[in-house]
């Protein structure tokens, strides 16, 4: 009753009357009066942070997306709808492109300074101005820009340029950033302006100075050691529980720097750490070996479905310096044959230790609803694989039983992946033995995961026309619900993840085609058909393979049992599970002691 | 004295160049050069890559380079990290002192330790405790540190879960204490230096007891310890003044060499317990191609391994009456 009032609520005008956000009662497990106020919760993280600043953060975690608050709108876990959160109420214009929000009066950053139409505002104009800032494409569709207009202190307005399902979704991603800082420092933009932007709020900065608009604040970083956040209580002051309580119930959280993985595992079992994430079987094993042999507290969420996520291969169609490989690595009958060879059941058993599924196309797993029947074309059959590589002239073995052809080009590629990732290591070296026995060459080569970025995705056009590397794998994670076929950056000529095609230009048609069926699919609001424009690109996907799907990894949680307020069991999935407290709104996560 | 630390003082000098060159020169020759890795990264303009090859004179030839990274590493400027875009000496200095507490607290408990082994077996060669201590010790020898730190951590797990007991297995400090005293500070950084420590210190301790114990041995069967023991001279005195003593120099001539050693040594120990030590961030930058945090770091050790040669000669001529340096 309360959902649907809030529903309705959210889709009218606002009045002036004070309107905290009330956070659902019905998305977590506890009952409000249950939850205990106070205690703090204890992770570990893998690497240290590399800044504070909002505009030039990367990689995941990163101190800013722990300190946010979020966007103008969030979708409940329950309905998918989505529903104003910063905003006291929002409408939608008749042709669907204008959105025009009315803020809470209550929000404020953690300076005490009231969050207004302002911050939006010059955060809109840093974003769209920084092309190097990770929120940068959303401000623009196909070239054209999102405008936006101040209609007073409290209200604003946002009109994209055309009218697609992903509009709410891209709204809900833009967080605001403090206009007294960031857009203090903008001045009159420019080139001046985002350098301006850019040097602030180093990981050298004053922790006092940082303004944040979240649930938690930083308290004290130390590099190598811990990360300390505490309550906002701002932040309370517009976010409350269904029984009108001020949010978040913890005191705070504490990030311990814990780079071994073994390390990070011994803390969870010696109950020295409250979340935990085990990404394999023998780590889940273990943990499940000391709850039920009663030497641990805990919950456990086993195979919670697979994740948001998917690991793929693919071949640089961009290598100007060796015509060869280029020439190759665009023929079809090529990968195809690779995608032959790739055998994902032996992926998801012996890498994933059975706790995966293979993946065909750019729908996640995730999303079974949406991938298209058929799209398993071509599965592993290593016979077949040898006939395609015969029938491009690579017929002859040398010595060493690698495949040449008549012009004594030899049938051998380098594939890059992170030295990081065991897991995509496994894969890559799974599929060189397999090419191996076909005639195919393939040298494994593992490099630190910021120089893989590096080369996969280089900053100049004459580097992007001519990438250093012949395959890789990578991956893909996060992504929305409402349209999970794909986002613009991988499914685009040179969209900034798009690992095959890095020029501007599309190379073969297929590559064009999709990209319109993606445009088409994302001006189709009705379901259904939107469905059915998914499945004809994900039929050109299984038909290309510009990028090789190879599998999802299921995602397992573990808590300590002192931590509460999960998810109920219907949404505690990977879809609505946060990348870093798991199944729950860390908001309304509380501690029983 | 005096003239013999000048004199080993000018010495320093021409071994610390010599070293750097080799090292310099050996990270020169390495494939691949950390500005084509750099201008591979978005995340770095061309405009920078041209200021960073001025910076460090990369458009100079290698003599140049390293002259430039000498006379600055001299004056106290090692440079600047491109991962952290912070100076190399701020991301060291608190690393350098972290593996220094690792260090200092394993070779306290290996010298004591080592000893007190090395002459209880020495006295009693061949007994029951002695043949139990050289197990102990070929274990200590045998295994690496990193899977005794695994295993360390394991069994410090299971303590925990068992008894309830807990030893702390990671980090340097627990976060529990807000705004802790110097001495709950002090506790509480011990607390969490102490199984890394004694994982660190086991190898020393089997080594250095196997050593103590087999020059214990060769000098109680001196003809002057038989002389004194004719005498009617105590027992203890005769072990700790007169056999232990001159038992003891080349340990004290190896004490120097620990400094250097134990802090490249400490390295997987620090990784396994999360120990916020010069190693982890070495790996990190190695794995950055940070090179100035590797140049610098590595030539930092080199001193430090020159001056622990000087303090185990001073340590050999203080112990020693028949060494005199002038």
């Amino acid at each position: 009753m309360k959902k649907a009032f809030m529903l309705v609520a959210a889709l009218t005008m606002g009045s002036a009357m004070a309107k905290p956000y009330v956070h659902a009662a019905d998305t977590t497990v506890s009952k409000a009066s249950d939850a205990k106020t106070g205690g703090t919760i204890r992770l570990t993280v893998a690497g240290d942070f590399d800044t504070y600043n909002p505009f030039t953060a990367q990689g995941r975690p990163n101190i800013p997306e722990l300190t946010d608050a979020g966007g103008l709108i969030t979708s409940d876990p329950n309905t998918g709808e989505y529903e104003g959160y910063m905003a006291e109420s929002f409408t939608i214009s008749p042709d669907k492109r204008t959105y025009t929000f009315t803020l809470r009066p209550e929000l404020k950053w953690s300076d005490g300074q009231a969050i207004t139409a302002d911050d939006y505002i010059s955060t809109f104009k840093i974003i769209a101005a920084d092309e190097e800032t990770s929120l940068n494409s959303y401000l623009f569709d196909n070239g054209k820009a999102v405008t936006w207009k101040k209609l007073g202190d409290r209200k604003l307005s946002l009109t994209f340029p055309r009218a697609t399902v992903q509009n709410l979704e891209t709204i809900s991603y833009l967080t605001p950033q403090p206009d007294h800082i960031f857009g203090k420092a903008f001045g009159n933009g420019g080139a001046a302006g985002v350098k301006a932007v850019r040097d602030l709020w180093d990981v050298g900065t004053d922790v006092s100075k940082l303004v944040v608009s979240g649930p938690f604040k930083v308290s004290k970083y130390a590099r190598g050691e811990r990360l300390t956040l505490v309550k906002n209580s701002f932040y309370g002051q517009w976010n409350k529980d269904s029984a009108g309580k001020a949010l978040p119930y913890l005191d705070g959280l504490q990030y311990s720097v814990v780079k071994d993985q073994n390390a990070q595992l011994a803390q969870f079992l010696a109950g020295n750490v409250d979340l935990y994430q085990p990404s394999n079987r023998d780590q889940l094993a273990q943990i499940v070996a000391a709850k039920n042999s009663g030497k641990l507290s805990v919950d456990v969420l086993a195979n919670a479905g697979p994740n948001a996520s998917v690991d793929f291969l693919y071949f640089n169609f961009n290598k100007s310096s060796d015509p060869f490989k280029q020439a190759l690595f665009r023929n079809v009958k090529f990968r195809q044959a690779m995608s032959m060879l790739v055998d994902k059941d032996a992926i998801v058993d012996q890498v994933l230790g059975g706790l995966g599924v293979a993946a065909w196309t750019s729908v996640y797993p995730l999303y079974k609803d949406w991938i298209a029947p058929d799209v398993d074309k071509y599965k592993f059959n290593p016979a077949q694989a040898n006939k395609v590589l015969d029938s491009l002239g690579f017929k002859k073995r040398g010595a060493d039983g690698i495949r040449v052809d008549g012009k004594g080009n030899r049938l051998s590629f380098t594939l890059t992946t992170n030295g990081e990732n065991t897991r995509r290591q496994q894969m890559a070296r799974l599929f060189a033995d397999e090419a191996k026995k076909a005639g195919v060459e393939v040298k494994t080569s593992f490099v630190p995961f910021n120089q893989l970025l590096g080369v996969v995705y280089p900053e100049t056009d004459a580097g992007k026309l001519d990438r250093k590397f012949d395959a890789s794998i990578t991956g893909l994670s996060g992504g929305g619900f409402i349209n999970p076929v794909g986002v613009s950056a991988s499914l685009a000529c040179g969209g900034e993840l798009n690992g095959y095609n890095q020029s501007s230009k599309c190379i073969q048609p297929w590559e064009t085609q999709q990209f319109n069926l993606f445009n088409k699919s994302t001006a189709e609001f009705d379901t259904a058909k939107r469905k059915a424009i998914a499945n004809q690109i994900q039929k050109l996907q299984a038909e290309n393979l510009g990028f090789i799907y190879l599998a999802s990894q299921n995602a397992h949680y573990a808590w300590d049992s002192r931590v509460q307020g999960e998810y109920p069991k219907k949404i505690a999935n990977p879809l609505w599970a946060s990348s870093y407290f798991g199944p729950r709104d860390i908001a309304l996560t509380w501690v029983s002691k | 004295m005096l003239p013999f630390l000048v004199r080993r003082l000018l010495q320093l000098v021409p071994t610390f160049i010599l070293a750097t060159i080799i090292l310099f020169a050996v990270v020169q020759a390495a494939p691949g050069d950390f500005l084509t890795q750099l201008s591979q990264n978005p995340k770095v303009t061309p405009e920078r890559i041209d200021q960073l090859r001025r910076i460090y004179a990369l458009d100079q030839p290698v003599v140049v380079q390293y002259w430039k990274w000498l006379t600055k590493f001299l004056a106290g400027d090692l440079g600047s990290s491109f991962a952290a875009n912070r100076p190399v000496w701020d991301l060291v200095a608190p690393r350098l002192w972290n593996s220094l507490i690792l260090v200092i607290i394993s070779t306290v408990l290996t010298y004591v330790l080592a000893i007190l082994i090395g002459v209880y077996s020495a006295l009693r060669p061949y007994s029951i405790g002695d043949r139990i201590m050289t197990i102990f010790a070929y274990f200590g020898l045998g295994v690496p540190s990193f899977f005794f730190a695994l295993l360390a951590l394991f069994f410090l797990v299971k303590l925990k879960q068992n008894t309830g007991l807990e030893v702390p297995i990671s980090g340097k400090t627990s976060g529990s204490l807000q705004d802790p005293s110097f001495w709950q500070n002090f506790g509480d950084v011990f607390l969490h230096a102490l199984a890394p420590s004694i994982i660190l210190a086991l190898r020393g301790i089997s080594s250095e007891s196997r050593f103590i114990r087999g020059q214990m041995m060769e000098v109680l069967n001196q003809d002057y310890i038989r002389t004194a023991r004719a005498k009617g001279l105590a027992s203890n005195k005769i072990t700790y003044k007169h056999a232990f003593r001159n038992a003891s120099l080349p340990l004290v001539a190896g004490l120097g060499a620990l400094l250097p050693a134990l802090i490249g040594g400490a390295g997987f120990i620090e990784v396994v317990f999360s120990w916020p030590g010069l190693t982890p961030l070495l790996l990190d930058s190695l794995a950055n191609q940070d090179l100035y945090v590797i140049v610098s770091t590595t030539a930092l050790s080199t001193l430090l391994y020159i001056f622990g040669n000087l303090i185990s000669d001073l340590l050999l001529a203080a112990v020693d009456p028949r060494i005199r340096y002038n």
